[in-house]
């Protein structure tokens, strides 16, 4: 497969993953249109989200 | 689009996948700092000096060292202290210690620059690191005695009843400690001890003399210049018959010299003694107890310091007569 035509099938997961894009790509695992999966991966961002949101704070103390 | 009734089934599984996160959190937050310590106030027994404050405290009492050179059985000197916390969170856990104590114990407090004295104001976001512990301490207590805005308040109510906020910090630490790892690759290593980078205990110092002198004339001038939290914890410790000492810690020469030799702070701490004193408080200063070269950093002591600090806080309790009898 060409870098080009990887490239777009990527892309095109993306758009539907992230909600751009209503339709699934084509050949897309029957598992990735089940809203269960839905659930989960909104889970998954919503934990990424909460890591990462503590930079904010001014970490002095590392001993909790 | 998706229908409505795969939206209510994606929602439904997200709210399992939350559910199960804030499990897993709840779960791991049993091993924080502040439960542990929680853990071994529960399990102390006749307590003869608990010893309690923050970071400085926390690094600087040694109980064992302490319990020699006072002549005191093992396990009845408590170090109770906790790091990144503030009065309110102290008051907390002497509080829950002070049921431990035996007659007539003592309450040792450290303390250092404004911490009797600044106002308890906080705001949610500070409830981070250690300070998360009073989410789980004494809410009520907490929420009495900071001073918060409503909107606060509310998020504060919020959030002690959810383990994703209230461990929040504890998390967050990890992907602190893997950005100092990234920051740091390929560099020679940072100086750091077990609070973390010692150049970063400088921010916890007043920024200049200039400012310093600003806060010890205006806490002077007063006249009350107690923490709500520090006269609560004085009232706690005379309702459970308990002396409170409070202990002014063991500086850094650099730290004395840039702050303690100015003129307005001799005033700001006599007017602190005073009503300290009016409140049936001992003071002692033990700034200058210990050589720089027992400290890890610009304001911590090392384990040698700690020890040293601990002897030398056994005998001057003995000498004021303030220390218990092994017997008793």
């Amino acid at each position: 497969m060409e870098l080009r035509e990887r490239s777009q099938r990527l892309f095109r997961y993306l758009d539907y993953l992230s909600g751009a894009s209503d339709a699934p790509p084509p050949g897309c695992p029957r598992l990735l249109t089940r809203p269960a999966f839905w659930g989960v991966w909104w889970g998954a961002l919503l934990i990424t989200v909460y890591l990462f949101a503590g930079q904010s704070s001014k970490f002095i103390y590392i001993d909790f | 689009m998706m229908s409505r009734r795969d939206l209510l089934v994606a929602v439904a599984v997200l709210l399992l996948v939350l559910a199960g996160f804030n499990a897993a959190i709840a779960r791991y937050g049993t091993g924080a700092v502040a439960r542990q310590l929680l853990r071994r106030i529960d399990g102390a027994r006749d307590v003869r000096y608990v010893a309690t404050g923050n970071s400085l405290m926390a690094a600087g009492f040694d109980e064992r060292a302490f319990e020699e050179a006072a002549g005191l059985p093992r396990g009845t000197a408590l170090n109770a202290a906790l790091g990144s916390s503030s009065p309110v969170e102290h008051l907390a856990l002497f509080d829950r210690a002070s049921h431990r104590l035996a007659p007539r114990a003592g309450l040792l407090y450290g303390f250092f620059d404004f911490q009797l004295s600044d106002p308890p104001i906080a705001r949610t976001a500070d409830f981070v690191d250690n300070r998360s512990a009073s989410y789980y301490l004494d809410p009520d207590r907490a929420l009495r005695e900071y001073e918060l805005s409503a909107h606060d308040r509310v998020e504060f109510e919020l959030f002690r009843r959810v383990p994703m906020m209230v461990e929040r910090g504890r998390v967050w630490a990890h992907v602190e400690v893997l950005r100092r790892e990234l920051r740091d690759w390929g560099l020679p290593p940072r100086a750091v001890n077990r609070f973390g980078d010692l150049a970063d205990m400088a921010r916890l110092e007043t920024a200049t003399p200039l400012e310093f002198a600003e806060k010890c004339r205006r806490f002077a001038a007063l006249g009350e210049p107690l923490s709500p939290p520090v006269s609560e914890m004085l009232r706690v410790a005379e309702r459970s018959g308990a002396t409170a000492v409070m202990v002014e810690m063991p500086m850094s020469s650099r730290h004395r010299e840039r702050f303690y030799r100015l003129p307005e702070w001799p005033r700001y701490r006599g007017e602190l003694e005073r009503r300290l004193a009016a409140d049936g408080a001992v003071v002692i200063s033990a700034a200058d107890w210990i050589d720089d070269a027992r400290f890890s950093d610009n304001i911590h002591l090392d384990a040698a310091g700690a020890r040293e600090f601990s002897e030398k806080l056994a005998a001057r309790l003995g000498g004021a007569g303030l220390r218990p009898s092994a017997s008793r």
